[in-house]
């Protein structure tokens, strides 16, 4: 093969999408022309410098937000009834159920996180501004906490209208979120502006008040 | 499908229970599962928009439907490029609508840019190339992301976009003859 390569070939030969014959017979021209050897090597060094950009760059932190709260405002069909916090045992179930989620989902994801050398996870924002990212976390925390404390001050005006065995299994179940969010925390403390981190520590802290306001209103509801 | 050697590989089996729990409607799991997927969404929809404000809304919208659909999700492709499929979907119909070409010129913000090409000594270079991808004409944008980033065939290509598996062929080999052009010193 005398003529030069063209474009559509030499593509399709970098792709590995020729057939047995005319792959022989383009290498035949590639052995013998330097001017087509060199487009290859420029469609080749191409492919990898694409390959090479990052597959993730993670989203702002409120779009997740805005997920759940588009999520929330349909009223899909597939949502988990809100009536269900209304009776002990499923109340009890649930528990369990979101604990296991939230310790599964922590430790999912932050395994995930550990990812090869080069593998990078791009982080959106301030990737670099890793004090002020710890500050908007800390502020993050201290909200979180303060909501809880005041859940848990209600709670405990409120702990004879429930029974001692949902008692015993909340406070169990509590713990181990509890313990899935300090994980998710110090993982964050460590990568600050990681916003997959925040939102699986923020996820941690609904979880935690989701479960105290169903029983605060349980408890107000017995009383 | 082949995946570029970047690709972040979640544990199936754990995916796998997180899936079979929000299609029961664990909204926890499904925390889960957007913590694992949501970056290469927003990646994906960032490079095929090249605006940013887009692809945070059509992340939303392909979480949003991604939750209303779960239902039919059956495992038999990986769920990154099920929500890849919806994402592109999006894509296609918002680009259609809004006609956002004139207006988007290059929203890809350098601050995004940055974050996306990392600290390595490359940078420049990646820099670079994430700025050229963002100036490429739509078709032509769309077969490079799908196929040089993403890894899908030209037959995945065209089964997503509706776009004969030729044409896509085409746009690919444009895209990356407008890149070199660009990249060229």
């Amino acid at each position: 093969m005398n003529h030069h390569l063209d474009d559509a070939r030499l593509n399709d030969f970098a792709d590995d999408l020729l057939p047995g014959p005319e792959r022989a017979r383009a290498e035949e021209h590639l052995a013998s022309c330097s001017a087509c050897r060199d487009t290859l090597t420029k469609v080749r060094q191409l492919r990898s410098a694409l390959a090479a950009l990052p597959l993730e760059i993670a989203p702002p932190p409120d779009v997740l937000a805005d997920v759940r709260a588009r999520i929330a405002a349909a009223g899909s069909g597939r949502m988990v009834d809100a009536s269900w916090y209304a009776r002990p045992r499923m109340l009890a179930a649930a528990a369990v159920l979101l604990v296991a989620v939230t310790a599964a989902t922590t430790t999912l994801v932050i395994r995930a996180m550990e990812r090869p050398p080069g593998a990078a996870v791009a982080t959106y924002g301030a990737a670099d501004d890793r004090p002020a990212a710890l500050v908007a976390v800390q502020a993050m925390e201290r909200s979180y906490e303060e909501a809880i404390a005041e859940l848990q001050r209600a709670l405990g005006d409120q702990q004879s209208g429930l029974s001692p065995e949902t008692l015993r299994v909340l406070q169990e179940n509590l713990g181990v979120i509890d313990r899935a969010v300090a994980e998710a925390r110090a993982a964050l403390h460590a990568d600050p502006a990681n916003d997959v981190l925040a939102a699986l520590l923020r996820a941690g802290y609904e979880r935690k008040l989701d479960v105290l306001r169903s029983v605060s209103s349980h408890g107000r509801a017995r009383s | 499908m082949p995946l570029p050697g970047q690709a972040r590989v979640p544990d199936a089996g754990a995916e796998a229970e997180l899936i079979r729990r929000a299609q029961a409607g664990d909204r926890a799991a499904f925390d889960g599962l957007y913590a694992l997927t949501a970056g290469r969404i927003f990646a994906l929809l960032l490079r095929l928009c090249a605006d940013r404000e887009a692809a945070e809304r059509l992340t939303q919208d392909t979480f949003v439907m991604a939750w209303q659909r779960l239902g039919t999700f059956r495992g038999q492709s990986r769920f990154t490029s099920w929500l890849h499929r919806i994402a592109v979907n999006f894509m296609l119909q918002d680009s259609r609508s809004q006609g956002r070409r004139e207006a988007r010129v290059i929203a890809v913000e350098d601050g995004v840019l940055r974050a996306a090409a990392g600290h390595s000594p490359s940078t420049d270079l990646r820099l670079d190339l994430e700025r050229a991808i963002a100036r490429l004409p739509d078709g032509a944008r769309t077969a490079l992301v799908l196929h040089d980033i993403e890894g899908y065939t030209h037959e995945e290509i065209a089964a997503m976009t509706g776009i004969a598996a030729g044409t896509v062929k085409s746009q690919l080999h444009r895209a990356r003859r407008l890149l070199q052009e660009r990249l060229s010193p």
